[in-house]
């Protein structure tokens, strides 16, 4: 029923759409990211611990019902000490296993990628985008060539991201209204915009192509159509993008139009 | 009672459905396993037993609700964590004036209570719960027309002042309407000494929560 | 009459009644969202008399209504009040001996306050623009009058508040008719597994209701009296305060919540297990004690649900190990059900096959949950409806199957008639299957991505080959309704005229099969029952010997064994426990 849209907002250029390549049901969503993969390994890891533990719960269960059922008779003791010292020690065990892998996992991707804001600090080509979320739209500022934000030739685009490939993207959220949030479902991105705070976080898209942006969290009646796009184009083609939506920025200025200037001073990490 | 009990074969019984015949009605069926030991009882234990029940359900109900008040005060925590609190232009020593009449009240209550006979210091408590409530809608009141400390206009301090004051004399309006009551059947000549006993608790409690409510929302 | 009674079973009655109504009207709006996600903007089938505009199709502002509502009429007007409001209320007094609960006024009081919030739910579909379309946790500023206008929002907040109270009310009931009312004899460590259930999830209750009802006030000042306390940095609105306070106290009750409708299943699942493996539970303090770390630990955890709202990293780490820390009870726990199903004598009846489907749906639930609890793949997974599956399975599947194996289990006590085994068999196997089917297919497709409360997912390219999918899940779902039909049948048939119940028919020991009439009349005993064991005691080789039976009334005094000495150690208690009062 959404074709006419969905043709409409597709990137003209030869871009591959993400339809071609992640079809499968049981998959996540085809990794666009240069760090998404060890969320997706870590994911991977922790699915074959819980496949497991599934299979032997259910294979115990069904072994004792199946070899118990009826039987003449049933054991008097509610467990022996050596019994419950298994019952234990097998939950410890399964539970350092299992939990400890997926902390220790977790915890190297928190602190190499996700909270650690150095690299798009520290490295000279990041893009810095200040997203503001409506109901229901994505609105995006790009600092433009003079580097700062509120300045006559900030790039504004509306459900319209575009970035370098391979070059840290570090993004600041609010919302104007109410709490949305922000997720780049082939980058392994999500994070919540929440009206009065400002929200950050980065991601390195592996490669040149068109991805969706969606919002993740309950905005009102058109909730589900807060779509947006992302792009990620070349290093050369960004930037003549950005030169040329700049100097049209700067010619279609409106000093007196206010609400067009949320823009906010970039907040140090 | 006996409406509750709708066996199963009190009723006219279509015989054609039974697959086992009932020996005994299954509303009188004696179980099996039942040879209980005579157990004791008489009616004095029984008496302050639930006395007793009474007076842990109200503390443990009381602690319960204090977590009311402890996430109002964390809600306001968080606010003046963000930004800095403004100044209640309301006089504090005015504000602290009327809280002390809630912990005279408190004082009144615990050594009337053991003094046993005495009908006067709940009444005693009673008008200084009204005094009380009378203040703190004076103070409201000086704040919203005098001082212009205004809903919405004045921000998440004034809503907290407002809302938080309200929500707690509210609090107090019951606990003094539930005093009312008991003293009230102490003049027609009931025995309310335990059912007082419980409601000095609603006090405390009220009289505790208002020092949180001081410290968190009118402290500068 | 019976709508007056204060007795502990009539009130349960009522709450079962009540409880099954809206667990009705929960499962139809459960069925309108699945519809909708299998035929987006399709008319459902015999809706086109609530909805005449659109024929039957659902609307964007109808759809976000339903799922709003479903989710708040399962949690806390179906799912919480049959299990404490009719099994809690009914089993609890008699299960540890005690005449009646504590409080008998504020039980029925509970009622009334909690059928207010039934009639404002159910009047809030009635006024224009709809009832609450917020989504469940009504997060601000969106539920605010700015971004929900209308009656319908405020009433349905008020209901809420309503419900909460009365579950502040059992609980505050259950604990203290546990801590004071049982029966001579009961000690702590011969209560039965379910009375421990319902009394860990009373005292959440009791703890956390108020935050709700705190968050629910100040959310409902902000929409009635235009307080600021969640309203923030809007351009439309103003405003100086942080819609974050509302979620971090929301979900300090929320996440506690979550284990209020599952501790009773565990309970129950503790018993049944032991009680048809004919032995005693393997590790029964073990089992209570881990349900009572799993709660001290709920409190602690609620963070989890707030990963991507830009928390510090001290909080977001606290808060990963906190939870990951849960799941070794609840493994403990999970552990020591299967070790009583070994070396025992396992019965299918109808109330094992549901304990043992809870087992199941619980277990891929719990295990399905262990990746959210992580940051990182909380990250691919947040906000998705591979959380929808997760907590499905938990707190959907498995406390709708406790529920029916205490329904199944309790049912002739509660009315003095048998259901039909058979159908009761049928039903709650082939409500587990397509409870797996349904939720199976919505971790699927929330692991491929699917957000949650998209009224058309398709809109976006990289769902649009889920649609099949959702398909098969959706026709599961309308056969799990379906399923239910053959309870109706089950319930209305035995009602009417079902054969009557035998005194013990699952021949357990526990006080009310043992010492109680089916149904208990006013008072439950005719004496009050002096406990000798606890309520496990199966296949003791000395009641073989000497009964003929592997089982023992609670209360039952062993012929033989010492009469005189079996007897002083129970009126010896019960002398302890009087001069302690």
């Amino acid at each position: 029923m959404s074709t006419s849209v969905e043709e409409k907002s597709q990137p003209s250029s030869d871009t591959p759409t993400s339809t071609s390549t992640s079809a499968r049901t049981l998959a996540l969503p085809e990794d666009a990211s240069v760090d998404g993969h060890r969320i997706d390994a870590l994911l991977g890891w922790s699915h074959r611990f819980e496949a497991g533990m599934a299979a032997l719960a259910l294979g115990w269960m069904v072994v004792a019902v199946w070899r118990f059922r009826g039987s003449k008779r049933a054991a008097s003791d509610g467990g022996t000490k050596r019994s419950r010292a298994w019952v234990l020690g097998l939950a410890l065990s399964t539970f350092l296993v299992v939990d400890g892998a997926l902390l220790v996992g977790s915890e190297g991707y928190l602190r190499d990628v996700l909270w650690n804001l150095d690299v798009p600090a520290k490295d000279p080509r990041t893009v810095r985008i200040e997203i503001n979320a409506h109901q229901w739209s994505w609105e995006a500022r790009y600092a433009g060539e003079d580097g700062r934000f509120n300045t006559p030739d900030d790039v504004v685009t509306w459900n319209d991201l575009r970035v370098p490939a391979g070059v840290p993207v570090w993004v600041q959220l609010v919302s104007t209204d109410v709490v949305h949030g922000f997720s780049l479902p082939n980058f392994r991105v999500k994070l919540d915009a929440i009206p009065g705070r400002v929200n950050q976080t980065w991601f390195r898209a592996a490669r040149e192509g068109a991805w969706e942006v969606a919002c993740y969290q309950h905005c009102g009646t058109s909730h589900y159509r807060m779509r947006g796009e992302l792009r990620a184009l070349s290093a050369e083609a960004y930037a003549a993008w950005l030169r040329e939506a700049g100097r049209q920025a700067v010619q279609a200025y409106d000093v007196d139009d206010s609400a067009a200037h949320w823009g906010w001073e970039w907040k140090a990490p | 009672m006996s409406a509750e009990r709708k066996p199963a074969v009190d009723g006219p019984r279509s015989s054609e459905s039974e697959t086992r015949a009932d020996a005994t009605p299954p509303s009188r069926s004696q179980p099996l396993g039942m040879t209980p030991l005579p157990a004791a009882s008489d009616a004095r234990t029984e008496n302050a037993n639930a006395e007793g029940t009474a007076w842990l359900g109200t503390v443990l109900g009381l602690a319960a609700w204090t977590m009311f008040f402890a996430s109002l005060a964390f809600a306001v925590g968080w606010y003046r964590m963000r930004e800095p609190w403004p100044t209640l232009p309301v006089s504090l020593l005015g504000l602290s004036l009327t809280g002390l009449l809630l912990l005279v009240g408190s004082a009144v209550l615990h050594l009337g209570l053991r003094r046993r006979e005495s009908p006067w210091p709940a009444r005693g408590a009673l008008l200084l719960g009204l005094g009380f409530l009378a203040l703190q809608a004076m103070w409201t009141h000086q704040a919203w027309w005098t001082e212009h400390v205004r809903i919405p206009e004045g921000g998440v301090s004034a809503s907290a002042f407002h809302g938080l004051t309200a929500l707690h004399a509210l609090h107090v309006l019951v606990v003094t309407f539930n005093l009312f009551l008991v003293c009230w059947r102490h003049t027609r000549g009931a025995d309310v000494r335990a059912s007082l006993r419980r409601h000095v608790l609603g006090w405390h409690f009220v009289t505790a929560m208002w020092v949180l409510l001081f410290v968190a929302v009118y402290l500068p | 009459m019976s709508l007056l009674s204060l007795d502990h079973k009539a009130v349960a009655r009522r709450y079962l009644w009540s409880g099954l109504g809206f667990l009705l009207l929960g499962g139809l709006l459960a069925l309108a969202i699945r519809w909708q996600w299998a035929w987006p903007g399709r008319s459902v089938p015999g809706l086109a008399w609530a909805l005449p505009e659109s024929h039957g199709a659902l609307t964007p502002p109808t759809y976000t209504a339903v799922f709003t509502m479903h989710g708040l009429v399962m949690i806390f007007f179906a799912v919480t009040p049959l299990l404490f409001g009719a099994l809690g209320h009914f089993v609890l007094p008699l299960a540890i001996g005690a005449r009646g609960l504590a409080f008998p006024r504020l039980s029925a009081l509970g009622y009334w306050v909690y059928a207010l919030g039934g009639v404002l739910m159910l009047a809030s579909f009635a006024v224009r623009l709809g009832p609450a379309s917020a989504g469940w946790t009504a997060y601000p500023p969106l539920s605010t009058s700015a971004f929900t206008p209308g009656l319908g929002q405020t009433l349905v907040t008020v209901a809420v508040l309503c419900a909460g109270t009365s579950a502040f009310t059992y609980g505050l009931n259950f604990v203290v008719t546990v801590a004071r009312c049982r029966a001579p004899g009961m000690t702590w460590g011969r209560l039965p597994l379910t009375v421990w259930g319902l009394f860990f999830a009373s005292v959440l209750n009791v703890v956390f209701v108020p935050v709700l009802a705190a968050a629910t006030v100040l959310l409902l000042m902000d929409r009635l009296l235009g307080t600021q306390f969640f309203i923030a940095g809007a351009a439309a609105v103003g405003g100086g305060g942080d819609p974050v306070v509302y979620q971090h106290l929301f979900w300090l009750f929320g996440h506690p919540e979550v284990y209020i409708l599952i501790l009773p299943a565990w309970g129950m699942v503790g018993d049944l297990v032991a009680f048809f493996s004919r032995k005693p539970a393997h590790g029964y303090r073990l089992t209570a004690g881990a349900m009572g770390t799993v709660s001290a630990l709920s409190g602690l955890v609620y963070a989890h649900h707030l990963f991507t709202s830009g928390m510090s990293p001290l909080l977001g780490r606290t808060f990963m190990v906190l939870t990951l820390l849960i799941s070794l009870p609840a493994e403990v726990m999970f552990l020591n059900w299967l070790m009583t199903l070994w070396r025992g004598s396992v019965r299918l009846t109808s109330p094992m096959l549901a304990a043992l489907a809870t087992m199941v749906v619980f277990g891929l639930g719990g295990i399905t949950g262990l990746a959210l609890g992580a940051v990182a793949t909380d990250v691919p997974l947040h906000g998705t409806l591979w959380v929808v599956g997760h907590f499905h399975l938990t707190m959907g599947a498995a406390s709708f199957l406790g529920l029916f194996a205490g329904l199944y289990f309790w049912f002739p006590k509660m009315f003095g008639r048998a259901l039909h085994e058979g159908l009761a068999k049928v039903h709650v196997l082939s409500s587990a299957v397509l409870f797996l089917g349904v939720f199976g297919g919505q971790l699927a497709a929330g692991y491929a991505g699917q957000l949650r409360r998209l009224y058309d997912p398709y809109q976006y390219t990289y769902l649009k080959h889920l649609l099949p999918l959702n398909q098969w899940t959706t026709v599961c779902a309308f056969l799990l309704g379906a399923a239910q039909v053959v309870f109706v049948v089950n319930l209305v048939w035995t009602l009417r005229r079902g054969r009557a119940a035998e005194a013990n028919p699952w021949q357990v020991g526990t006080l009310e099969w043992t010492c109680a009439s089916s149904p208990p009349g006013e008072g439950n005993f005719t004496q009050v029952p002096v406990v000798l064991r606890g309520p496990h005691a199966l296949s003791q080789p000395e009641v073989l010997e000497q009964l003929g039976r592997d089982w023992i009334g609670q209360a039952e005094v062993l012929p033989g064994v010492a009469r005189e000495g079996a007897g002083e150690e129970a009126l010896a208690t019960v002398s302890t426990v009087r001069s302690v009062t």
